[in-house]
């Protein structure tokens, strides 16, 4: 909201002032009126000194005229009203304070009140008078160690959005090295995942660890594709890359994006048609050639793969939960093929049983997967509608 | 501090008894047992939409008052882009932030009754009112208002006459 409404407001009551004159009244009752007593109000208070003057000064500008008059010398004119608490000469206590340009007068209290209430959260802020704008100025003993310990306070006060980001990020970061390091030993055995992290960390191992689940969740994602096969060579060194029989893990974690993009291609090939038609006898009242509005309403054009792929794409918990729970089903099954003695002298090292685990286990969802659609697109075309006359008798008896 | 709140609000009180305010019909607290709740009564301003309408506002104040603001809300109905709909909670900077003891109940429900014919439909309370505003739809805006006023604001006139 700005002070649009304000700056009218002032302007509309400058006007009405300015056309009444100044209504001082004096009264000569008792100026017992303390004003405790609430049940009093309606109409006994004519013994109050009443000042127009004063009530509508509070609320507009300074004028120059309320400079000449109010100039210094506000101890001798005899009404004076606390434009805070209203109170005055007759009705009050305190201190009285001038301390602007303009007509405004208060109790020293009641000023003070006021300018630590406005300086609450920011101590060091200046208090300016809400009428003429002139700053408050306040005669204080302020020590050097106050001064410094404000300073210190505010600062800790503004950084701690700063820190809460900072600390958030910190959190992820190490949750991702635990997972990436975790993912790691159970990928390629204890033995040898205590040899590949051990301390010192090189900078590949730094930055490569807490990128672990992420490059997981990415591997689910298609988007990736173009991206994924790159991602090996961020933390692999090229010297390693020697083509031996059987291939060292590096070789292998190269090879597993390429591996990735082949298997999704030819799964595609094979039952990317049969799947279409599966889904079209599913939900045959959904066109597939249509255009539906993507997720952040932008309108993209939906292609077979989308159709395809929805009954995944629906549920990205579903995904990510999949994606990070990959090593460690990867390496159950392996130490499972491990306990094969023909598996076990073919493929001697952890590591390669593992990764074939995971192949397999990826193969034998996708199977499960496509058995789950087959059956469900069968159920749907044995459906039908039963007549009502074939089922009413029954459930009278 | 209590006393000083009550000294207060008794003088704001008397000035307004003194001289009414044409533009504000009633300004007073709702029982005599206690001072920190007012209602208010605000008329439309002619030539506004608003125009003929009789507004209630419940005015509950702070035991810190004047240092903290009042709080003030419509009873009545009304349709404003910087007004909730539901609740009668009004979007005013010197309600909030901007606050001073220099304001007075009067003044407060007076900018009140300014902020009706200026409405701020960047920072809406009513987005229906808002978007109607913010897409230049000034006749749609007015007549919507208008229907508001003469369905709750106009009819609580008659039953404040009738009772």
């Amino acid at each position: 909201m700005s002070s649009t409404p304000f700056s009218q407001y002032a302007r509309v009551d400058r006007a009405e002032s300015s056309s009444s004159p100044p209504l001082i009244e004096f009264s000569n009752e008792d100026s017992e009126s303390s004003s405790s007593r609430l049940v009093t109000y309606d109409g006994q208070f004519g013994e109050q000194l009443n000042s127009i003057a004063s009530t509508s000064s509070s609320t507009q500008p300074a004028t120059s005229i309320d400079l000449t008059t109010s100039n210094n010398n506000f101890e001798e004119t005899e009404h004076k009203r606390c434009w805070i608490c209203f109170g005055e000469d007759s009705d009050s206590e305190g201190k009285w304070v001038k301390a602007c340009r303009c007509s405004l007068i208060s109790h020293e209290e009641c000023l003070l009140n006021w300018i630590t209430e406005k300086q609450r959260n920011t101590a060091l802020r200046k208090v300016r008078c809400p009428q003429c704008k002139t700053v408050y100025h306040l005669a204080e003993q302020t020590s050097y160690l106050l001064k410094f310990l404000t300073v210190v306070d505010s600062t800790i006060q503004s950084s701690i959005p700063y820190f809460t980001i900072f600390g958030v990020t910190f959190a992820v970061a190490i949750t991702n090295i635990h997972y990436g390091a975790y993912a790691t030993i159970t990928m390629v055995g204890l033995e040898e995942g205590e040899r590949l992290l051990e301390e010192p960390w090189s900078w590949r191992i730094c930055f490569t660890l807490p990128l672990v689940p992420v490059f997981l969740i990415f591997s689910r994602a298609r988007f990736a594709d173009p991206v994924m096969p790159l991602i090996p060579m961020l933390f692999i060194r090229m010297n390693q890359l020697r083509l031996t029989m059987p291939p060292n893990p590096s070789f292998t974690i190269s090879l597993l994006p390429w591996a990735r993009i082949i298997y999704n291609w030819s799964y595609q090939r094979a039952f990317g048609r049969l799947e279409q038609e599966w889904r079209s006898q599913l939900e045959p009242y959904i066109n597939p050639t249509e255009i539906e509005n993507g997720e952040n309403g932008n309108i993209r054009p939906r292609n077979d793969q989308d159709v395809l792929d929805r009954l995944d794409r629906s549920n990205a918990g579903r995904k990510i939960v999949g994606a990070l729970c990959l090593p460690f089903i990867s390496a159950m099954v392996g130490s499972f093929l491990g306990k094969f003695p023909f598996v076990r002298g073919r493929i001697p090292d952890t590591f390669h049983r593992n990764i074939l685990g995971g192949c397999l286990f990826i193969v034998f969802k996708d199977i499960m997967t496509l058995t789950y659609k087959y059956q469900r697109a069968k159920h749907r075309r044995t459906r039908h509608v039963r007549e009502y006359s074939e089922f009413a008798n029954e459930s009278r008896q | 501090m209590a006393e000083a709140v009550a000294r207060r609000l008794l003088k704001e009180l008397k000035d307004y008894q003194k001289e009414p305010n044409p533009d504000l019909a009633k300004l007073s607290p709702i029982s005599d047992d206690n001072i920190l709740v007012w209602n208010a009564v605000l008329r439309g301003e002619s030539d506004t939409p608003y125009e003929g309408g009789h507004w209630t506002l419940r005015i509950e104040i702070p035991k810190t008052y004047p240092i903290h603001p009042p709080k003030i809300k419509f009873l009545t109905r009304i349709c404003h882009p910087n007004i909730s709909f539901k609740t009668g909670e009004i979007c005013l900077d010197i309600l909030k932030t901007a606050w001073s003891p220099a304001w007075t109940l009067q003044s407060a429900c007076m900018a009140i009754r300014l902020l009706l014919s200026n409405p701020e439909p960047t920072s809406p309370l009513n987005c229906d009112a808002a978007n109607l505003l913010r897409c230049g739809d000034f006749m749609g805006y007015e007549s919507l208002v208008k229907m508001y006023t003469q369905l709750y604001a106009m009819d609580q006139q008659e039953n404040e006459a009738n009772s």
